[in-house]
């Protein structure tokens, strides 16, 4: 069970085993960062709110309860993060970026396949969505979030969770839609 | 073709893994609307389920220790502003001192005091009587000058909360 290992872990991490915290961050560091990839839409600051959202988490991982899991408290703190960062864009104005982890697979493989076909389609689509909804449906269905663990991490009702993500995934399966209709054959 | 809205949410919640009521599966059978819309959006929730996670490359994992190495518990805004008040103070205090020190030098300590006293009481009364003023002009003037000092506390709080980067993203 990854949720008692990642408890064994924490606690050698507190006993001052940074390498045991190392295990912890390599274990998640894919989740966190493609969260942030999704929302912010480019590399660099994805990197600094995956770091950050790790380090807020080895700054307070004595306040960690092991009965939860690890992996939705570190994505927590990232989605607090991600959602503080786009408030200070636009707060400063800042634009959007439009090139929204298009450049974020590397090479391999795994990257080669989601770059085409379905996948990419539904990565496209996802990016697509309105900052709430978009990260409304990715902690819900990517993270397999409980709503009332959504409503946490995002600080809103558990039915604006709800609802956040039922009209994500409409606009979603509407995207997909009209996809499917342009490569039907005429 | 789209589906009934009345039905809407009780297909995005079969969606998401809920049970279909009897009601609902009676009229997905009739309506190629919101059978299409159910499976649009069972497939759309499949897919979100299949996303890929990226790598944030190598090199992420030992600048994230060596980071958390060098880093000291980070505290609360609350002392953070506790810290940046005392820091105020006590730096207001050694500039006060400092002029209070150059002066009883260079002027005698019998002019000193008696211009200390003197700043003093002229600025207790003149604080007084703007105070007064105020609680004299009535009770919108009293709303005004209160709603002015809590946004200035407030604008104040925010900018060493956003200074100070002690946002609260770390769930208790």
């Amino acid at each position: 069970m990854p949720g008692v290992e990642d408890a064994v872990l924490v606690r050698r991490a507190l006993a001052g085993d940074a390498a045991a915290y190392g295990v912890l961050v390599d274990e998640h560091r894919g989740r966190v960062f493609s969260l942030a990839l999704r929302m912010l839409g480019d590399r660099a600051s994805a990197e600094d709110v995956a770091s950050e959202a790790f380090l807020r988490a080895w700054d307070a991982l004595a306040r960690y309860d092991p009965a939860r899991s690890f992996a939705t408290w570190v994505v927590t703190i990232a989605s607090r993060l991600c959602l503080d960062a786009l408030r200070r864009r636009r707060w400063l104005g800042d634009p959007p970026r439009e090139d929204r982890e298009r450049a974020a697979p590397g090479p391999g493989p795994e990257a080669a396949a989601v770059a085409s076909g379905f996948a990419a389609r539904v990565r496209d689509a996802v990016g697509l969505l309105p900052e709430r909804e978009r990260m409304a449906v990715m902690l819900r269905h990517l993270e397999d979030m409980s709503y009332a663990e959504v409503a946490a991490a995002m600080r809103i009702p558990i039915g604006t969770a709800k609802t956040l993500a039922f009209q994500g995934r409409r606009k979603l399966a509407e995207s997909l839609r009209h996809l499917d209709e342009e490569s039907e054959p005429r | 073709m789209t589906p009934c809205e009345e039905w809407l949410s009780v297909l995005d919640a079969a969606a998401d893994g809920e049970p279909l009521p009897a009601a609902a599966g009676r009229h997905i059978d009739g309506c190629d609307a919101c059978r299409a819309h159910l499976k649009r959006v069972t497939v759309a929730t499949l897919a979100l389920a299949r996303l890929p996670y990226y790598d944030p490359g190598t090199g992420f994992t030992a600048g994230v220790l060596a980071s958390a190495a060098g880093r000291r518990a980070r505290p609360s805004w609350a002392a953070t502003v506790a810290v940046l008040l005392a820091g105020g103070a006590g730096s207001s205090a050694t500039f006060v001192a400092a002029i209070a020190a150059v002066a009883w030098l260079w002027f005698g300590p019998q002019r000193v005091t008696a211009t200390a006293g003197y700043a003093a009481g002229e600025l207790a009364g003149t604080l007084l009587s703007g105070a007064q003023s105020v609680l004299n002009s009535g009770p919108t003037m009293i709303a005004c000058v209160a709603c002015a000092l809590a946004a200035a506390c407030a604008a104040a709080l925010f900018g060493v909360r956003m200074l100070a980067g002690v946002r609260r993203a770390t769930p208790v």
